[in-house]
């Protein structure tokens, strides 16, 4: 899989991407949760359909380098067990200017959060969420 | 014609299966596919209509034409991120 993993995510990866670029503007987006519905959280546990969440993924870098002019787009999302502090999510971009990197990297975590095929199927709880 | 299905996240409890397979008439289109479920699924009927329904990895819509072979997924919304 390619932007799909069970393994712990690190952010310096795609750091090293973005400082090798040398103009134009870098913009991240990091899901580190601690909290669901507003309780303290040990960890979350996400499933996906993985060949089609990859495929939409890949189909949405496309257009989003088409749309925005994206020069170069990180796109990681845990799987499994995901503990608190860990990340969840990146989704890096670079483009020749700000306002492209912000938007496409908007773009990209809507498409993300409206139709990837992903879920959180199971959160675990420090203390017995209070609904 | 036999199609395989493919469930998610809480609906998996609600079938009580991961994948299940349906034999259906030829040509069967994912509305009738949907209504065979719901019949032998009743509780599917609580969530029909939040879930979206892909076909070969790709969503479409309920009057698509399933062929031998494809692979229903059935998608509750999504919650990734």
């Amino acid at each position: 899989m390619r932007y799909l993993t069970y393994e712990v995510l690190s952010a310096d990866e795609w750091h090293r991407e973005a400082m090798s670029e040398h103009s134009g503007a870098s913009v991240e987006f990091l899901v580190v949760r601690r909290l669901e519905h507003g309780t303290p959280i040990e960890y979350l546990e996400y499933e996906a359909y993985e060949p089609m969440a990859e495929r939409m993924i890949e189909q949405y870098i496309q257009q989003a380098q088409e749309q925005f002019g994206l020069s170069r787009v990180y796109f990681r999302h845990r799987l499994g067990k995901v503990r608190v502090n860990e990340i969840a999510v990146i989704i890096g971009v670079h483009a020749p200017h700000r306002d492209q990197a912000f938007a496409g990297c908007q773009f990209l975590l809507e498409a993300l959060k409206r139709d990837v095929p992903i879920w959180k199927v199971q959160a675990g709880y420090l203390e017995p969420p209070t609904t | 014609m036999t199609v395989q299905i493919r469930v998610f996240a809480h609906l998996k409890t609600v079938l009580g299966a991961e994948t299940l397979s349906a034999d259906l008439s030829e040509g069967a289109s994912v509305a009738e596919l949907l209504g065979y479920l719901q019949e032998v699924y009743p509780e599917l009927r609580r969530w029909r209509s939040s879930v979206r329904v892909a076909v070969n990895w790709e969503y479409v819509p309920a009057d698509t034409a399933l062929q031998e072979g494809d692979e229903v997924a059935l998608i509750p919304p999504v919650s990734g991120g």
